[in-house]
């Protein structure tokens, strides 16, 4: 009963790292905010994470883990509720703050349990990295479900009932801690790690913004659609065992994730079938790099739980990292993009063959739509359907529709190309750790 | 193939196969149309087709983008309201007469462009000479948004008279028009 606990606590708390995505077009179209404002509800979780993880594990170790894990998920679980009920970005991001030092010292606590329950931290890598992986993998398509049948802040209330676990706390000691000298990590994995997270959550995040607010598809539809990458990387585990030498494998999962990542900063339209296959190539990528890669940072003997911390560390700091460097890029390719999608599409209206008062009334409707977006891409639909044209110019009316609605849709979707590709040179770096990896291994053998 | 390298260069083939694809279906060029330079003249301007008045205010627009430095979009995007003028005089770093003189420059040119095309002549060409250079340029662009596509240049002096808070001639027949004759 308590090893499910203890992992179903990590898998909520990792989950938490990606779960808001899909609901952060809602907050910040609430808080009136910003891409890069808004960012920061997803940044701020992942920073502090990083940050507390290893202090937390040498904090686990030194006490008594099951008194941390209560508390951290005490503080995890009403910071959830706090962050349903912000009133604003600020708060929400102050609240996130909390509840990822809590998420931390959860997720340190749970790990030295795990380990002292199973018998070594080596044998408790696969169950938290399970449920870890699996939190990660579900966290988008959970929350997208969450904002779409309720709101963005049912994605926090569904974490209060975790203080329903906490009387497992109450139950005997799990046992004394692994002994044996504090293990030295070999820092590449993490690395790779870390690049790739990087490129992965800054793709997700900025997929998520193109599907939702570049597209105007629904949060449901959205997760749907991202939750491409864990099918395809549920489907092609069995590749792993048939792609030779595990380090070849992961080096093979960076290229697939990089390209991936490129194919989607040169989108040749704005369909969110387009985005299947890079996603499909992105999530093979993960099959075959991440379990090689995780086993390679946290494989082996590690009685403090070192190299868990550095690893989870290293996965949390890649995150911040690449929403950190790609949400700003994002800000000024919507801005300038807004501006170009805007002039091309007053140049058709200009030279559409209609009469002046339909081009004078669908102006000053699109106008109003322009005002209403505050700064985001705007929808042109309900200023079409605002004005009736005159019968003898329906077609044209229809055609200046459709070629405002392509122009609008390609600022869109170009304001995410180099956003995309600078994702795809996070992962296109972490070949680097990877083959340095591969190149010692092979030399080792 | 050594099984160290299968993997990673099927991975590289899978990857630059749908990069590929995506290139050659458009997607490196799959972006907003750019817009035309104003300082060029469009065959618009002067196509026989399109309304007159229609022809002079994007005649117009043209000169006044061009002698701006903008796109002639996005002046008439600036010129939809009060708000929208403001903000691309600021983000020009122009005054609001700069923008002003601009747009009469524009009306002036546009219609040289209209009587050289043998759109306008006679009367209604010193009419609207006459309108372009001394009306106010704020009564004009409502007035030329607010005229029906086969009126005159009466139903446009009628349209600029109608306007409250214009400080225009009355002008109540043509015959009074005469009075702004030189």
């Amino acid at each position: 009963m308590r090893v499910p606990a203890l992992a179903l606590s990590v898998g909520v708390v990792l989950a938490d790292s990606s779960i808001v995505t899909l609901g952060l077009p809602d907050v910040m179209q609430e808080f009136d905010g910003t891409v890069f404002g808004v960012s920061w509800v997803l940044t701020a979780f992942n920073l502090v994470l990083a940050l507390a993880i290893i202090p937390a594990v040498r904090f686990a170790r030194t006490t008594a883990p099951q008194r941390g894990w209560a508390i951290g998920l005490a503080v995890f679980s009403i910071a959830s509720a706090l962050c349903a009920s912000a009133g604003s970005e600020a708060i929400l991001i102050a609240t996130r703050v909390v509840q990822a030092l809590g998420g931390a010292l959860t997720v340190a606590c749970a790990i030295e349990m795990l380990a002292r329950l199973r018998g070594s931290h080596e044998r408790a890598v696969p169950v938290w990295a399970a449920a870890g992986t699996i939190g990660v993998s579900v966290g988008p398509a959970a929350g997208g479900l969450l904002t779409e049948l309720l709101s963005w802040q049912a994605i926090f209330w569904v974490q209060l009932p975790m203080l329903l676990l906490l009387p497992l706390a109450a139950m005997r000691s799990p046992g004394p801690p692994e002994p044996g000298p504090e293990g030295q990590a070999d820092l590449r994995p993490e690395v790779a790690l870390a690049l790739l997270s990087a490129g992965l959550t800054a793709a997700l995040f900025l997929l998520v913004v193109l599907l939702t607010e570049g597209w105007a598809l629904s949060p449901l539809a959205a997760a749907a659609t991202v939750s491409a990458i864990p099918i395809a990387a549920y489907a092609a585990r069995w590749l792993i065992h048939r792609a030779g030498p595990p380090l070849s494998a992961a080096l093979a999962g960076g290229i697939a994730v990089t390209g991936g990542l490129a194919a989607l900063g040169v989108l040749p339209g704005a369909s969110w079938a387009l985005t299947l296959q890079p996603q499909i190539l992105i999530g093979v990528g993960l099959a075959l790099a991440l379990p090689v890669l995780t086993l390679a940072a946290v494989g082996g003997h590690d009685p403090h739980g070192k190299r868990a911390a550095t690893t989870i560390a290293a996965r949390h700091a890649g995150i911040v990292v690449g929403i950190v460097a790609l949400a700003p890029v994002l800000s000024w390719q919507l801005d300038t993009q807004r501006e170009r999608a805007q002039d091309s599409s007053a140049a058709l209206l200009l030279d559409a063959e209609i009469p002046t008062e339909t081009k004078v009334a669908l102006g000053e409707a699109i106008a109003e739509q322009i005002s209403k977006a505050d700064g985001r891409l705007p929808q042109v639909a309900p200023a079409f359907d605002a004005v009736t044209p005159p019968a003898e110019n329906a077609e044209a009316y229809d055609e200046l529709e459709a070629d405002v609605q392509d122009q609008i849709e390609r600022g869109a979707t170009n304001a995410f190309s180099l956003p995309f590709l600078g994702a795809a040179a996070f992962a296109l770096l972490s070949l680097i750790p990877i083959a340095r990896l591969r190149a010692t291994n092979e030399r080792d053998l | 193939m050594p099984p160290r390298l299968r993997a990673p260069l099927i991975a590289f083939a899978a990857s630059i196969g749908l990069i590929g694809v995506y290139l050659a279906f458009g997607g490196a060029s799959y972006d907003p149309a750019k817009v035309a330079d104003p300082c060029e003249q469009r065959a618009s301007a002067t196509d026989p087709n399109r309304p007159l008045f229609e022809s002079i205010a994007l005649s117009a627009l043209d000169g006044a983008a061009c002698d701006l430095g903008v796109t002639r979009e996005e002046l008439a995007i600036a010129l939809t309201d009060e708000d929208s003028t403001q903000q691309f005089a600021e983000a020009h770093d122009i005054s609001e007469d700069d923008i002003e003189d601009a747009v009469r420059a524009g009306l002036i040119r546009a219609v040289d462009d209209a009587a050289a095309a043998g759109r306008i002549d006679g009367l209604d060409e010193t009419l609207l000479r006459q309108l372009a250079e001394h009306a106010p340029v704020g009564a004009l662009i409502a007035a030329l948004q607010a005229i029906s596509d086969d009126d005159s240049v009466q139903g446009l002096l009628q349209q600029l008279s109608g306007l409250q808070d214009v400080k225009v001639p009355s002008l109540p027949s043509l015959d009074d028009l005469n009075n702004l004759l030189p």
